[in-house]
């Protein structure tokens, strides 16, 4: 995600947030600091909660129906505003749950850079 | 019952022996296994092992699999000396030998239950790239902490409305 993305998109209007959520039993506040140096980009802040709230308020707007959202990469455009209780549908997504979210393309860092940067110039 | 015998009974009473495998002190070092695998391979498992503060750490290569300076959890909670391989999906349970130059117990790879024993070779050998991760986790600066609500991400996300985001759910291992 560093190398394919981020220092491909040398542009202030991409933020990032990583939210590091405890899926696997040595998931922890630890190892979400461990895991912020690789995405040291200063544009992606990172998060950790310590429940998997987060992740399945996340279900909803990704159509994912056997665990809370992660592995997964959600794309917002400028002005979409999150309203509800729950966050809203990303304009585009990508993940690594392989068959468990059949309809969304694997993650692809240069596919998904890529649609980044036509995002950010479509909002220019 | 003279003074010596009461303060005896007293150490007994308040101070019990540790049980044989809790936070052996002798367990720091660089270990080596020979682990023979289904398909006929045995690779190496090295795995450094050492305190870091007050927590035990550790660290493994395969250099057969090109597997390098990957974290092992290291659990000391009970009699036995208990390391998780996350990037191998492994677990090993054992005990140290007396003598302490031998670990030894079943490594668990799930599609396979493998004797394993490991021989300490020398002092251990952290890399500085283990290391450096090892500070990052003390660092609580790193990551903010979300309400389970996730409200703090909300208020972020609408308070950058004008910029394209990248929302990544993940899990930190």
């Amino acid at each position: 995600m560093q190398q394919q993305v981020l220092e491909t998109i040398d542009s202030k209007k991409l933020v990032a947030y990583a939210v590091w959520e405890p899926i696997l039993r040595t998931d922890d506040e630890r190892s979400s600091r461990k895991a912020t140096t690789c995405m040291p980009d200063k544009r992606v802040r990172h998060y950790w909660v310590d429940t998997q709230e987060v992740g399945k308020s996340f279900q909803p707007a990704i159509n994912l129906t056997t665990e809370p959202a992660w592995d997964v990469y959600l794309v917002y455009p400028p002005g979409q505003q999150w309203k509800e209780s729950t966050p809203p549908p990303p304009e585009f997504l990508m993940h690594q749950l392989g068959e468990r979210l059949p309809e969304a393309p694997a993650l692809d860092g240069e596919a998904l850079a890529k649609h980044l940067q036509q995002v950010i110039q479509s909002a220019q | 019952m003279n003074t010596v015998q009461m303060l005896l009974i007293a150490v007994l009473v308040f101070f019990p022996r540790h049980s044989a495998g809790s936070e052996p002190s002798a367990l720091a070092g660089h270990w080596i296994a020979d682990v023979p695998l289904a398909d006929g391979k045995t690779p190496k498992l090295v795995v450094d092992l050492g305190k870091l503060g007050s927590r035990w750490v550790g660290e493994f290569d395969v250099e057969e699999f090109g597997v390098e300076n990957y974290p092992v959890h290291v659990d000391l909670s009970d009699s036995k000396v208990r390391l998780h391989f996350s990037a191998a999906d492994g677990d090993f349970a054992g005990e140290l030998s007396p003598g302490g130059d031998r670990l030894t117990g079943m490594l668990d790879l799930s599609e396979q239950k493998i004797a394993v024993e490991f021989q300490r070779v020398g002092a251990v050998e952290f890399s500085e790239s283990f290391l450096q991760l090892e500070a990052a986790a003390d660092d609580p600066s790193k990551v903010q902490r979300l309400s389970a609500n996730g409200a703090e991400l909300r208020k972020r996300f609408n308070a950058d409305r004008d910029k394209v985001r990248l929302v990544m759910l993940l899990s930190p291992t």
